[in-house]
């Protein structure tokens, strides 16, 4: 089972969109896919139209008292499960924090599901936390949104210093350019110098685009919804390239 | 308690705006609009498939889109589900045969089925079109909890498998009670009775087919009783009806197993006539023994170019060593499809023909009295003709055995390797009259050795072949040194799979001759009083 989270210490950065496209496709292509919807707000669960409720809530679940399984919820879609977010996931550090090992229990969670899926995405919140610790242990890659700002820039050098020196094993780190603006000089010159300096891009870019908040009121992904659409392109390109890193 | 059956069938059409009326008074229900349903499912000659408990079917998935393919277990429970690829390359360049890589798109699906298909190619077995409806039973928030679909068989289906309908719910994990509950609703549905399998017993059925219809295995279930005659006669009919069975294959050109099996079917009965064939006229065998030669013979220059492939696939000819080999592919390649169509030409020969009828006279014709002793040896139980032959063909294979030491020539093992191969289907023939506890050990300690004796006489015809056809293809020019080299490696690979088999030979001989083997071959002899059939363990 290979395991990716789209991640950013940042909020509304397209997490949410390309972790919920992404899965989608992996799902197409045949993969038995499951995303966990480890952010209270709940977007990809809302997107799926799943309820947002675990039962037992996220104390349960980190005790090991409910088991992940039970929890799974079959989406619209072939081969796509979900496991919903729950408002008590806003604690999930407490919970974490009572546990032995903290930082390898969400791994040790994931690991049954290992036989039935070959594609796991963690949708996570953004944060840095002993959740996201958790994820760095759990995760084989790292999908990290980027806007083309200096701040976000900043914050991604943050977020690979801070991976660097995490415990192993130590997830790789992909990041891709996330809501970008053509039409914004800042955004197409900083697309083209840091995607030549860095090696830890990919070639997608996803844009910046109605048809993706579309998303929302449509509770689809764009890829269903707007499959010729640029933001499709880009995630089905983004997607081919994770996959192709992910069996490398 | 089994679960209820979550498939229903129906005699008549069901009405759509019933069944939405019928559901709709306590559920909330979308119907998509109707689509044409074309099943068609899959599995190899032999049925491997059905006996792992796998149905492998091409249709549209379980929410109406695309067409997938879809793995569900003998209960149709879905196992797993991908795209098909939207065309597909035949096995043979007919449409009938698919190789698993042109059919199943690399991923899980192809993991899974790869083990257990191998090298054979998946055959459709049957096909039905239907027109199919969906109702889905969905939440305030429009989410899909479970599924209905029903399917009405339309054209030339509908005049096969007649007028009914079928009525499927598909559960959405997580929502099972839904699921639950319309299975309670539909069997409170007047006309509808709950059913299994979906299409395709039916279809099978009106096909003249039914699942495991053929089997390369010998399954004969002789009793002690029979006159040796008879009892050869048996098995020389049920080794033709195999070998019959796999022409169609072997002259389509399907996949390399059809050929192997018919192979084996001939050596089997060349063995049988060898080592029983004095209980029958001596004429009729002597004749038929000769056509068996030529049959055997005319089969061997394929089956040694498929065992070539077969073996660079196995030594993995991929990436860059894969590129430099290519040129030694194709010039095996080349060799097989020439090889190949010599092969059909002496399949549709009359000489082919002839020796069939030989064959068949042969089984199933009541034997002529003649003055040379047959009658008096034919009308003898096989329960006393067979056991003292193959106690004597173990200990020719032992002695045989005992007499080679490390410097013994590759002749001497492959003498071997023929007498085991004669002692497999000897015990093979007479399993249904032998003591089963021995002769699964037996079988078993005989295999072990079968395998080394067989890895190394492959790999010492392999090295000479490659040798061979090296002095060829240096003579026609043409290739690159690099060639030369990635076949002068795989040469190397072949000779260290000889090195290690060579090594556990004496291992294997030892467990095959020790006293306790002997004394389970004592065993296997012994008077039973009330023989079982057994089916047949598998074959060499």
């Amino acid at each position: 089972m290979r395991v990716l989270a789209t991640y950013n210490i940042k909020g509304g950065v397209g997490k949410t969109s390309a972790a919920v496209n992404l899965a989608y496709l992996a799902a197409q292509e045949g993969r038995r896919t499951l995303l966990w919807d480890l952010d209270p707000q709940g977007a990809a669960t809302f997107l799926f139209r799943v309820r947002p409720r675990v039962r037992g809530g996220v104390k349960a679940l980190i005790r090991g008292r409910t088991s992940l399984d039970a929890l799974i919820k079959g989406t619209d879609f072939d081969n796509l499960d979900l496991l919903p977010a729950d408002f008590s996931y806003r604690t999930m550090d407490l919970a974490l924090d009572r546990a032995k090992r903290p930082t390898r229990r969400i791994a040790q969670l994931l690991k049954p599901l290992a036989a039935e899926y070959q594609v796991l995405i963690l949708d996570c919140p953004p944060s840095v936390s002993l959740v996201s610790e958790g994820v760095l242990r759990a995760a084989d890659t790292l999908l990290v949104p980027l806007v083309p700002a200096t701040l976000s820039l900043r914050t991604f050098d943050q977020l690979t210093d801070f991976v660097a020196h995490a415990r192993r094993p130590r997830p790789r780190i992909l990041a891709f350019f996330s809501l970008v603006d053509s039409r914004k000089r800042l955004h197409r010159d900083t697309v083209a110098r840091v995607g030549a300096e860095r090696s830890d891009l990919a070639r997608a870019i996803v844009p910046a685009a109605s048809i993706v908040e579309q998303m929302g009121p449509r509770r689809l992904p764009v890829v269903v919804f707007s499959p010729k659409s640029a933001a499709a392109a880009a995630y089905r390109q983004l997607w081919t390239e994770v996959r192709d890193l992910a069996e490398r | 308690m089994p679960p209820p059956s979550r498939e229903f069938a129906a005699d008549a059409a069901i009405s759509h705006a019933l069944l939405t009326a019928a559901l709709g008074v306590r559920l909330r229900v979308a119907t998509e609009p109707l689509r044409t349903v074309r099943h068609e499912w899959f599995d190899t000659f032999d049925w491997r498939l059905d006996r792992a408990g796998l149905i492998l079917e091409r249709a549209s998935g379980p929410h109406g889109d695309r067409t997938h393919l879809l793995l569900r277990d003998s209960s149709g429970e879905l196992l797993l589900l991908a795209p098909a690829p939207p065309a597909v390359i035949t096995a043979s360049g007919g449409p009938e045969a698919f190789l698993l890589e042109a059919l199943v798109p690399a991923g899980p699906l192809r993991d899974r089925l790869a083990g257990v298909v191998q090298i054979r190619a998946l055959l459709p077995l049957a096909r039905v079109t239907a027109q199919a409806c969906t109702f889905r039973v969905v939440d305030a928030q429009a989410k899909t909890l479970a599924r209905i679909v029903v399917e009405e068989p339309t054209g030339r289906s509908r005049r096969s498998l007649g007028p009914g309908c079928r009525l499927r719910v598909v559960p959405v994990r997580g929502y099972q009670g839904q699921a639950d509950r319309l299975v309670r609703l539909l069997a409170g549905l007047p006309g509808l009775r709950p059913s299994s399998g979906g299409w395709l017993p039916g279809a099978l059925e009106e096909l003249g087919r039914r699942p495991g219809d053929y089997t390369g295995q010998l399954q004969l279930s002789l009793a002690a009783t029979m006159p040796a005659s008879a009892a050869v006669q048996a098995i020389m009919a049920r080794l033709l009806s195999v070998a019959e069975r796999n022409m169609p294959g072997v002259l389509a050109d399907l996949d390399t197993e059809f050929l192997h099996d018919l192979r084996v079917s001939v050596r089997r009965a060349r063995t049988a006539l060898k080592l029983m064939g004095d209980v029958l006229p001596a004429g009729d065998v002597v004749h038929l023994v000769g056509d068996l030669k030529w049959m055997g013979d005319l089969t061997t220059p394929t089956r040694d170019l498929d065992a070539y492939l077969l073996a660079m696939d196995a030594t993995g000819a991929e990436g860059t060593r894969g590129a430099e080999l290519k040129p030694f592919l194709d010039f095996l390649g080349v060799r097989r499809q020439l090889a190949q169509r010599a092969l059909v030409r002496g399949l549709r020969s009359p000489r082919w023909a002839r020796a069939l009828q030989r064959w068949r006279a042969l089984a199933t014709d009541e034997p002529e009295v003649t003055k040379d002793g047959a009658a008096a040896a034919g009308g003898r139980p096989i329960g006393e003709v067979a056991p003292p032959r193959i106690a004597r063909t173990y200990r020719r294979a032992r002695r045989l055995g005992e007499a080679i030491t490390e410097a013994s020539p590759a002749t001497d093992l492959h003498a071997l390797r023929k007498r085991c191969k004669e002692l497999r289907y000897l015990l093979e023939f007479f399993a249904s009259l032998l003591n089963q506890r021995p002769y699964r050990t037996v079988l078993g300690q005989l295999k072990e050795l079968q395998d080394c004796l067989g890895e190394f006489q492959d790999a010492q015809v392999q090295r000479a072949a490659v040798s061979a056809f090296a002095d060829e293809m240096l003579a026609a020019g043409g290739t690159s040194a690099a060639t030369f080299m990635a076949m002068g490696r795989a040469a190397d690979a072949v000779e260290s799979r000889q090195g290690q088999a060579r090594a556990q030979f004496a291992e294997r001989f030892e467990r095959f001759a020790n006293k306790r083997t002997r004394r389970n071959v004592a065993d296997l002899t012994m008077a039973q009083p009330a023989p079982q059939p057994s089916p047949d363990p598998g074959r060499p």
